[in-house]
């Protein structure tokens, strides 16, 4: 599960907790959720914890100069404006998103979890294949990559792109927990994989 | 229904009725069962526990947020402090308890593959085991000597790249289990994977807590000294 640590910076209580509670029903994510009041962070930014993804803004709280030097010492970071009223384009640009107080929830969420386009895994988790099951039979005997391929005749990207689909599918992506998940679906008797 | 944020005058045994999932947190934070009536900060002076790293972690764990307060004033050693009694919960309770108990659960009926699943598991543990040992042999010391102002190579930047999460085993076992176990007598299995479940939610927490409270502190401490 991905991990967020989200730092909030307004000076309303109201808006801190709204935020996080609406934050919080964000689905397959983990988050931190952390306040810095705005005069912390015009004092001295480098306050920011250093492994902060999102820092969520009260217009009051940063200048453009501060964006900048925010985004000069975390430039991963995503900077997100929080507003009330209308304000100029020019300044509502230089942020990665903005996100309005009368946003409906669906509309927040989505200004945030769009800044970080997981790679959402299909919900229908369809059968393990022929050559799936050849290629799982292979990584249980410890086969390499390469040996694999060999064997039932395919390129070793193939081979790697099964391994993804079968990890994908079973949700088991370690060489071990694919031997048991074999044993158990009978793929391969205990006896095979002594040999 | 959202977590309330815990305070310093809220009654142990009212916390505990609210949400019974805190309990086997309460002996990490070496607060003895025979709460009476206490408040928390009651129990915190009586057992000489330092009351803001308490709620800092509690509130932390149930709520996801981060008392910025709070946050600047607890020292990272309270936090320490709270991770090496998990690792011994770990260790030494939780995960002994549940192998017992999936030993007992496959030992129902014979099946080719109780074995691998019990070696799948003792890998696992080994694994964590030696998550924990790096930690308490060069992360915590660290902290330690730093705090006393000695100088060091090691920087809790290394740490942070190089922690990894030790649950995905844990949470691929689970997945097995309940995918692809077949047998006639499933109760104690229920059980288990509800420890197991239990289990991997609490070494997420125990990760929360070194990657957003830990690591964070201690950053903030090396910036000021190198001011």
């Amino acid at each position: 599960m991905r991990h967020l640590n989200i730092i909030l910076c307004t000076p309303s209580v109201i808006e801190f907790n709204g935020l996080c509670s609406v934050l919080r029903n964000i689905r397959e994510m983990s988050i931190s959720f952390r306040s810095i009041t705005p005069a912390a962070l015009a004092h001295d930014f480098m306050s920011l914890p250093v492994n902060a993804d999102i820092l969520i803004c009260d217009p009051v709280a940063v200048s453009s100069t501060t964006l900048h030097d925010i985004k000069k010492i975390l430039p991963k970071i995503k900077i997100i404006l929080l507003y009330h009223t209308a304000l100029p384009q020019s300044y509502v640009k230089e942020f990665d998103a903005a996100i309005s107080i009368y946003d409906t929830e669906a509309t927040i969420v989505q200004s945030v979890t769009s800044l970080f386009a997981a790679n959402k895994k299909s919900g229908t988790a369809s059968e393990i294949t022929q050559r799936e099951k050849e290629v799982i039979i292979g990584v249980v005997k410890g086969l390499s990559n390469k040996e694999i391929a060999a064997q039932i005749n395919v390129s070793v990207n193939t081979v790697m792109t099964h391994r993804r689909n079968i990890a994908a599918k079973l949700e088991i992506h370690s060489a071990a927990g694919l031997t048991v998940y074999a044993l158990m679906s009978n793929l391969i008797t205990l006896d095979e994989l002594s040999e | 229904m959202q977590q309330r944020f815990l305070r310093h005058d809220d009654t142990i045994i009212d916390i505990i009725n609210d949400d019974y999932t805190i309990l086997p947190l309460l002996s990490r934070f070496s607060i003895p069962l025979g709460v009476g009536n206490e408040t928390i900060d009651d129990i915190c002076r009586r057992n000489a526990i330092d009351v803001k790293a308490l709620l800092l972690m509690l509130n932390y764990i149930r709520t996801g947020i981060i008392d910025s307060s709070y946050i600047n004033v607890v020292s990272p050693l309270e936090v320490v402090k709270f991770l090496k009694n998990s690792h011994d919960y770990f260790i030494n309770y939780k995960f002994a308890h549940i192998r017992k108990n999936l030993t007992a659960a496959l030992e129902l009926e014979s099946n080719a593959t109780n074995s691998i699943i019990l070696n799948f598991f003792d890998t696992f543990i080994e694994k964590v085991k030696d998550h924990f040992k790096y930690e308490e042999r060069k992360v915590f010391p660290y902290i330690e000597a730093l705090l006393n102002g000695e100088k060091s190579t090691y920087s809790i930047d290394i740490f942070q790249r190089h922690h990894e999460e030790v649950g995905g085993a844990l949470a691929e076992l689970k997945n097995i289990i309940l995918r692809y176990y077949r047998t006639t007598v499933p109760n104690l299995m229920y059980d288990v994977l509800v420890d197991i479940y239990n289990c991997e939610e609490d070494l997420a927490s125990h990760s929360d807590i070194e990657n957003n409270l830990l690591i964070p502190m201690v950053s903030d401490i090396e910036r000021k000294f190198q001011q």
